[in-house]
């Protein structure tokens, strides 16, 4: 698996960027970060495992990610939501009157 | 195991339907977890569960929903623009305070060399997952403590900014217990930080999540008072 990790570490990471790329909605393109990064976990992963044992340091690293992750989608959510509220529309390609 | 992630990230991003791509997320995330158990790391299996599988397709399906309540796309006359008196004081003290946080976040990345286990658990094998456990787990929840904060200081101070948050008292609720057990987890962090090292820069440390914690508090209750109903 250690191998192969680094391609699919890979295309979980362009798949997302593609999703987010062509996204439709505040919330899609959300979820699609998500997907992003769950890339760097395929690559963590790989990275720990060893031929024996794997490496706690690196799963604590691993834990770091996800929560930030969590935390992050929510704070973009809470943006999404205020663009939304200011501007009456969820399209990432049209924001409106909602400027950088 | 992998291969099947994979075609499951397809799924998400393919699901164009926010509504159904919560769902589509939320056993994406499952997926990724039983392949973290398999890879013998079950404390992120863990975290993925809790943060994959329920806490973000549940922040989308909420984001939802108050989208929808907010109604469909009737053009709102902009906000106009308050200038206040204040306002550039109020930017130089935001780069103050983030350049401080930044400061103390390097210099929490610089001492990590060294930050050993402590005394009796160094050179005994059968303890090097504890010391790993105690010392640098220590280490890094208390920046995870410091991301979670930070965002939802950030979420505190938009909502209450904007102070249309007619968001039900249930979800308030919610956070603020979110909330009280990440400050729990930040306080036996920095209790675990004082126990096992000594010197200045953990009590620091300790002071720091203590204070980012009483603010995180104090700002969502400042968020939840000021609900118009």
């Amino acid at each position: 698996m250690t191998a192969y990790a680094p391609f699919f570490a890979a295309w979980l990471f362009l798949l997302g960027l593609f999703g987010v790329v062509t996204s439709r909605h505040w919330v899609h393109l959300i979820l699609c970060l998500t997907v992003t990064q769950s890339g760097t976990y395929v690559l963590l992963l790989a990275v720990a495992a060893r031929p024996d044992a794997t490496d706690p340091l690196i799963h604590a690293l691993m834990m770091v990610d996800v929560v930030g992750e969590a935390a992050i989608a929510g704070l973009l959510l809470a943006l999404a939501v205020l663009a939304h509220q200011r501007s009456g529309k969820s399209d990432p390609r049209h924001p409106g009157n909602v400027r950088g | 195991m992998l291969a099947l992630v994979s075609v499951a990230a397809v799924a998400v991003v393919l699901t164009r339907d926010p509504g159904r791509q919560a769902y589509v997320a939320a056993g994406y995330g499952f997926l990724l977890a039983l392949l973290f158990f398999g890879s013998r790391a079950p404390g992120a299996a863990i975290a993925e569960l809790i943060a994959g599988v329920v806490v973000v397709p549940g922040l989308a399906l909420m984001a939802l929903a108050k989208m929808a309540a907010q109604g469909p796309a009737e053009i709102r006359a902009p906000d106009p623009v308050r200038r206040p008196a204040g306002k550039m004081f109020h930017r130089v003290l935001f780069l103050v305070g983030a350049a401080v946080c930044v400061s103390i976040l390097m210099r929490g990345i610089s001492a990590i060399p060294q930050i050993r286990p402590a005394p009796e658990l160094q050179g005994n094998p059968a303890n090097a997952v504890a010391a790993v456990a105690f010392d640098y787990r220590a280490f890094d929840t208390m920046i995870v403590v410091f991301i979670l904060l930070g965002c939802g200081i950030a979420v505190a101070l938009l909502f209450h900014k904007h102070p249309a948050a007619d968001l039900p008292q249930a979800t308030v609720g919610i956070g603020a217990g979110g909330y009280i057990a990440v400050g729990a987890v930040g306080l036996l962090t920095a209790t675990a930080f004082l126990s096992n090292f000594s010197g200045a820069f953990p009590a620091l440390l300790g002071l720091a999540v203590t204070l980012a914690v009483a603010g995180g508090l104090a700002l969502l209750f400042l968020a939840f008072r000021s609900e118009p109903r």
